[in-house]
């Protein structure tokens, strides 16, 4: 029986080469399974072997994706492999966003079956499961013992051509594309029995989820400007020289609050950009140009706006999941309605 | 109001001397019924009848009906159409199970409509089941296109009439009975079963998209309340001739399957009230005065769920989500049946509207998925008709005779009454 | 009666062109061009009175569209109704390779105009008086 030959794609931490000091570490490879390659080789059947391990820093991988991906799939391509496994990354949303991008990568230029777990809300599910099979795991690594299984079964069937069912059967992040298929029933008795679930409140499953249109509607307009208290909040990641809350540079976990008292410009000298997911020079040169501090200074003095708060808020937009934006969101709306601030300047990139 | 349906299981179909039901065929004497459909709008009308199983290819087919004879109880089958004003669903009426009369004909332009009698084609269609005795007819020149729908629909009615009195007689195999009692009696059967209704939503927006009930066309009426044996009579006839996968046939309406589903657990598990029937209309005015008025019924009947059937595709999408909406709000819990518009690739958006509380959803299918069809020894109908029916594209028939359509062309393919075990999950 | 002053149709249905009963604004262009149109209305705040979407012809069969507003704008704009619209043109902009050549839709021109003015007639017929569906044209 030929060996099926498998090559696992892991991060710096479970690479097993540090925590978040070696995360810009540049790509490299290693013979056999490592970390928790180990664990998934126990799982995958006989004549599968995961061959060769190839390991990236997060942060080096978000900042060069297109360079990171190259150099990695000639790594993998190195080990000629007849599948890849990549994480899993549960909700670490660098790490998700790096699996999702190698595994395309390596998809579209070896054309070999490829495969990763996420926790569904990990920003790398959200653009990469139309492209990869991408299987549904918890949100911490605690759940590694659930997931290496849950992978391996799948990893299995792919590269063996097994052909799949739907991602409620096979249990992998739906992809959003529908196909037809033949129940046992007729549509109007299984609608009956639904009807009969939901009405004694019983669990039941639906046959089209609705998408969801997540709606915002406007406020009313500001009727008078000049007398309004305007605040500038941005994802666009302008933080004061040397980052000095960390701010990541994708898949931000936090935002910063900033003092602007005083503050009529911001120069190359007092601020920064943190963003990873744009070129920095034109922002680090001038973060108003991101913030428009200096401009919101100018109309506060010539009184076509009340004032301009004395806090902006910042973060990074690059890689956060939807749901981190909201809890953001609401933090600081809160905030800053405390301040009886009228209106919110959104600037993103 | 109590219905006693009996089935007679129809083996075979001939054209004979006589018209009538012996040994389990259906004898058709050809001459005297191409004899009453003759009629001043048709330059010529033709009749063959086809096999399960036969390599013969329909289009494009306008509706199918199933013959009924009303043996005891007031009426008669389609009411309102031959000049009659009573109420039926109550009596007896004898159903020639297993075979079908189908009208084929082009209309307005483009059209719809396949069914295959074998072959991959078969399995989308329910009508490649049953024996079908064909007509097509051919209108004559200047023909307005309302002239031509009615001519073609009065054919099929008056074509199914006539064949079911060979029923007249004859011995069902099956007999059925379904009782709906009035409102309050209904409920106090049954005091401990959930209450269930069924809303059911009709095609409505002018020429080839019409339904009549009680002869009434249906998009000048407000939603209005009915027993389901009504149904059974033929009180619904479809005038719908657009978007063959989801349209309702009037055989789909005789035989409406939730109808059927929800009598099967009556008095068991459920207690089946009635019937709400709505329209689906152009105007929003009018979409939000049927779905506020629909939702007054509901409220009135005082169920715990009810099932809601789409019609057609686009607009009527708006309609069903005004009534879950309105009806979730009374606390009434929804379940739709809907089919899907996904693209070829499955990936689109499925539907033109959506709402959270449209939580349970049944799906008779996504519309856009293509087959290949292979060439039939026989077409009875418009071949070409197929290169601009609605899931038909250029270069869909090519020179061999094969198609490749989206199933949107093959007739009752996502029907969304839930006729079919075809649906669609995600992937 | 339907009063020519109150309702405003945007159409690129030549058959329409003549209409009597309400106030015309003919659209050269396709179906997409009319939706285009009566997304900047509705945001302009004309009141949205008929779908968008009429019939169950496919929208990528069905090139001719006419779509009822208001004839004057209102004060606030109907965000349903813009949402709505959003829709629509997804809908219509995902379709719009999947169709059929203009070759083939001219041989269907007629019929295509007579199934517009259809549902343009139920619109206009319910909006104001209720008249008897089958009697024709009365644009």
């Amino acid at each position: 029986m030929a060996e099926i030959r498998v090559v696992h794609y892991l991060n710096q931490f479970f690479g097993q080469i540090g925590g978040e000091e070696k995360a810009d570490i540049t790509p490299f490879s290693q013979e056999g399974p490592v970390g928790p390659g180990t664990a998934l080789q126990k799982e995958l059947a006989s004549d599968i072997k995961i061959v060769g391990t190839v390991i990236c820093g997060d942060t080096y991988f978000n900042e060069n994706i297109e360079a990171a991906a190259d150099k990695i799939t000639s790594l993998v391509a190195g080990f000629k492999p007849d599948l890849l496994i990549a994480g899993p990354a549960f909700n670490a949303g660098r790490y998700g966003m790096a699996c999702g991008a190698v595994c395309k990568a390596v998809q579209e230029k070896l054309n070999i079956p490829v495969v990763t777990g996420m926790y569904e809300e990990n920003p790398g599910a959200d653009m990469y499961k139309k492209d990869v099979y991408i299987v549904k795991t918890g949100n911490s690594a605690a759940q590694m013992r659930k997931a290496i299984p849950a992978l391996a079964k799948l990893a299995m069937r792919l590269v063996r051509g097994e052909a799949l069912g739907s991602s409620a059967e096979e249990g992998y992040l739906a992809r959003g594309v529908r196909k037809n298929v033949f129940h046992k029933q007729r549509g109007s008795a299984r609608a009956v029995e639904m009807l009969l679930q939901k009405i004694k409140g019983e669990t039941f499953a639906t046959e089209y989820p609705m998408p969801v249109f997540d709606r915002v509607s406007p406020r009313p307009a500001i009727k008078d400007l000049s007398k309004a208290k305007l605040a500038l909040v941005t994802s666009g990641g302008i933080v004061p020289k040397g980052n000095p809350d960390h701010i990541e540079s994708s898949s931000a976990s936090k935002f910063g609050r900033y003092d602007i008292t005083g503050v009529n410009d911001l120069t190359k000298e007092t601020y920064e950009t943190a963003h990873g997911g744009y070129d920095p020079i034109y922002a680090n040169e001038d973060a108003d140009r991101v913030l428009p501090v200096d401009v919101l200074r100018q109309l506060e003095k010539e009184k076509a706006i009340g004032s301009l708060h004395n806090f902006y808020y910042a973060t990074v937009g690059n890689g956060t999941s939807i749901a981190n934006a909201k809890k953001y969101a609401h933090a600081i709306g809160e905030e800053l309605k405390k301040e009886k601030v009228a209106g919110i300047i959104l600037t993103s990139t | 109001m109590q219905l006693e349906l009996g089935h007679i299981e129809v083996k075979d179909v001939q054209f004979g001397a006589k018209t009538e039901f012996r040994n389990g065929t259906v004898f058709i004497n050809k001459n005297e019924l191409l004899e009453i459909l003759k009629n001043e709008h048709f330059s010529k009308i033709e009749l063959d009848i086809v096999h399960p199983g036969d390599a013969v290819r329909i289009c494009p087919v306008k509706d199918v009906l199933e013959p009924r004879v009303k043996i005891a109880g007031s009426g008669q089958i389609f009411p309102g159409y031959f000049g009659n004003a009573e109420m039926v669903g109550s009596g007896r009426t004898h159903v020639l199970k297993g075979m079908t009369v189908l009208t084929v004909g082009t209309i307005v332009g483009f059209q719809e409509g396949i069914i295959d009698m074998s072959g991959p084609g078969a399995e989308y269609t329910p009508f490649s089941k049953t024996i079908n005795l064909v007509i097509s007819a051919d209108k004559k020149e200047g023909l307005f296109q309302h002239e031509h729908e009615a001519a073609l629909r009065h054919t099929g009615l008056k074509a199914a009439r006539y064949v079911a009195e060979a029923a007249r007689n004859a011995e069902p195999d099956q007999i059925s009975t379904f009782e709906t009692r009035p409102l309050s009696e209904q409920l106090n059967q049954y005091p401990d079963l959930p209450r269930v209704a069924y809303v059911y939503m009709l095609q409505t927006q002018g020429l080839m998209h019409d339904t009549y009930l009680y002869g009434v066309d249906v998009k000048s009426i407000l939603p209005t309340f009915m027993y389901p044996t009504e149904v059974m009579d033929g009180a619904i006839i479809s005038g719908n001739c657009v978007s063959a996968c989801d349209k309702n046939t009037t055989y789909h309406h005789l035989n409406n399957p939730v109808i059927d589903d929800l009598f099967t657990r009556h008095g068991k598990d459920l207690n089946f009230v009635g019937v709400v029937v709505t329209n689906e209309n152009v105007t929003l005015l009018d979409k939000e005065r049927s779905s506020n008025f629909t939702a007054k019924l509901v409220e009135g009947l005082k169920v715990d769920g009810v099932i809601i059937s789409e019609e057609g595709f686009g607009n009527p999408d708006a309609d069903l989500i005004m009534n879950c909406k309105k009806i979730e709000a009374l606390g009434v819990k929804t379940v739709l049946i809907t089919d899907e518009y996904a693209g070829r690739d499955g990936a689109s958006q499925s539907l033109a509207d959506g709402h959270p509380l449209a939580n349970a959803v049944v799906s008779g299918g996504n519309a856009n998925a293509t087959i290949d069809l292979p060439p039939m020894r026989k077409i009875i109908g418009h071949i070409d008709a197929v290169n601009i029916i609605a899931g038909g594209f250029d270069g869909a028939l090519k020179k061999d005779g094969s198609i490749t359509v989206e199933i949107q062309a093959i007739t009752g393919a996502t029907n969304e009454l839930g006729f079919n075990q075809m649906g669609a999950i995600e992937f | 009666m339907v009063s020519a002053e109150e309702f405003l149709v945007i159409s690129n249905n030549p058959a329409v062109r003549g209409i009597k009963r309400a106030k015309m604004y003919f659209i050269e262009g396709d179906c997409l061009a009319v939706l285009y149109q009566a997304f900047s209305m509705a945001a302009s705040g004309y009141k949205l009175l008929s779908h968008p979407l009429a019939g169950s012809v496919k929208p990528e069969y069905n090139y001719y569209r006419s779509i009822v507003f208001s004839a004057e704008p209102k004060d606030q704009v109907d965000l349903m109704h813009l949402r709505l619209l959003d829709r629509c043109l997804l809908k219509l902009e995902e379709r719009q390779n999947a169709g059929i050549s203009s070759e083939r839709l001219a041989l269907y021109t007629q019929d295509l105009q007579i199934m517009d003015i259809e549902f343009l007639n139920s619109a206009l017929n319910a909006l104001g008086e209720r008249i008897p569906a089958k009697i024709k044209q009365h644009l």
